[in-house]
């Protein structure tokens, strides 16, 4: 072997080095953004398998045996055509949901055969994308002669009754939890002086609440009209619940309009929303479609 | 042959995944689900605009609320305000058509364009859309402008909520 062999040869490794590391890397970037299914995805997707195939190229016009030739272009064509499988199956590929978002599932819910007198079940099932917040408040609180012990109603639910914090600006006070009703958010108190004046402090690990509301659609799907007002009121779900941070739960919705009500003959289409209980100004809201086809 | 295969295993995929995921009865009843996620969450909860005068518009930035959509569907997203009126005192009536007048307020909003082009009415019934047909996991900004009454009963601050809705496409 002549030194410029040796130096071709050693130019068709690196060659072939090279499109095995950028293979490698196109389909690593493939795995990593796997599941996306939009336009960006596709492009990277198209980009990586370009590049595949341009280090083919650059293979061909390198000096090196036949069968080299042979056992690289064959390898390169299995990955393009994974790339292309990846790519067709990229659109539809299981979605997996943020952790750290808000969300609701599922999206639409199609019930037949459906009249009054009959019963139809479903759930929404609501995430709480949010970590578990400490709630701070204080109270200034007077105690009465002979009073020792009172109950507050908190803003939020607690999560974690054993992690409360009570603390006071009253020396003489040592505050303890007494008991907590869960349904009122009250909390009791106690270890107060009587007839004396203090600032508490409750510190709380809370739950985040959401609100449930049944309502007319802001649009219909085609061919579906909005259901009839009244019967909104059988469609029962709890108007609120209560997560922990990263929480998911399913909460059970059933539609039960009585046989003397009328829900009219086309098919119709409800909203079960979601939104946070205490949203501000400015919320959002995500709806599940319900969908109503009649006997 | 491999293309072939290749192809026909994609389609077979693509039509498992999209085969309803749950399907239960009660009598004659059938209750089907498809298993797509709705996730929409903003980044701000509230503005402030102060002390206005009457017959005058303000405006937020058209970019000044941000929408996180990971949704993984296409969703219809409208925009409402969630009060008929807007308490505080004397409750001001808020109007449908954008039209201020005593003791009336209209209310704009818009995707990150310019104030004055493709403006939407900020309705409380029957809500307008802010992003129709909106991709799947596709971001948005948007502003709010309102349009003061003509003339008030009293000075009292005023406030509603603005809600953002998504809902599949």
């Amino acid at each position: 072997m002549t030194v410029m062999d040796e130096r071709k040869e050693q130019k068709a490794f690196f060659v072939m080095l090279a499109f095995v590391i950028i293979a490698v890397a196109a389909l690593l970037s493939v795995l990593w953004i796997f599941g996306q299914g939009d336009l960006i995805t596709k492009i990277l997707i198209s980009v990586g398998a370009a590049i595949m195939l341009g280090s083919v190229y650059l293979f061909l016009r390198s000096n090196s045996t036949w069968l080299k030739y042979f056992v690289f272009i064959v390898g390169a064509s299995i990955g393009t055509i994974a790339l292309v499988i990846m790519l067709m199956g990229c659109s539809s590929a299981p979605y997996t949901p943020p952790v750290d978002q808000d969300w609701i599932t599922p999206s639409e819910v199609k019930v037949s055969n459906y009249g009054p007198g009959k019963e139809a079940d479903g759930y929404i099932r609501i995430h709480n994308g949010d970590e578990a917040t400490m709630q701070t408040e204080r109270w200034e609180v007077i105690t009465d002669p002979e009073e020792t012990k009172f109950p507050i109603c908190l803003k939020l639910p607690i999560a974690d009754l054993e992690g409360v914090q009570v603390t006071s600006d009253n020396n003489g006070d040592s505050p303890t939890v007494a008991w907590y009703d869960e349904p009122t958010r009250q909390i009791g108190l106690s270890g107060f002086l009587p007839d004396a004046h203090r600032i508490i402090t409750i510190k709380y690990e809370a739950v985040r609440q959401f609100a449930i509301t049944v309502r007319l659609p802001d649009h219909c799907r085609k061919g579906y009209t909005p259901i009839d007002g009244e019967a909104l009121s059988y469609v029962i779900v709890d108007a609120t619940v209560s997560l922990q941070g990263r929480e998911t739960l399913d909460v059970p919705i059933v539609l039960n309009v009585p046989e003397d009500i009328k829900i009219g003959d086309k098919p119709f289409e409800f909203w079960v929303t979601v939104m946070d209980a205490n949203p501000g100004m400015i919320g959002t809201e995500m709806a599940q479609r319900w969908l109503i086809n009649g006997e | 042959m491999k293309y072939f295969v290749s192809i026909l295993l994609a389609l077979v995929m693509m039509l498992a995944l999209t085969f309803p995921a749950l399907a239960a009865t009660t009598a004659d009843v059938t209750v089907t689900y498809t298993p797509q996620y709705i996730a929409i969450a903003d980044n701000v909860t509230s503005y402030d605009f102060g002390s206005v005068a009457a017959s005058a518009n303000y405006s937020t930035s058209t970019t000044y609320v941000g929408i996180t959509n990971t949704s993984s569907v296409q969703t219809d997203i409208t925009i409402a305000v969630t009060g008929d009126t807007w308490t505080g005192g004397t409750a001001h009536t808020h109007s449908d058509t954008a039209e201020p007048g005593a003791d009336t307020v209209a209310m704009w909003a818009n995707r990150g364009g310019s104030w004055g082009t493709g403006d939407v009415i900020v309705k409380y019934a029957s809500p307008n859309y802010i992003y129709e047909n909106c991709p799947a996991t596709t971001n948005f900004n948007y502003g709010i402008m309102i349009g003061t009454p003509t003339s008030t009963t009293d000075g009292i601050e005023k406030a509603n909520t603005v809600r953002v809705s998504a809902a599949a496409g």
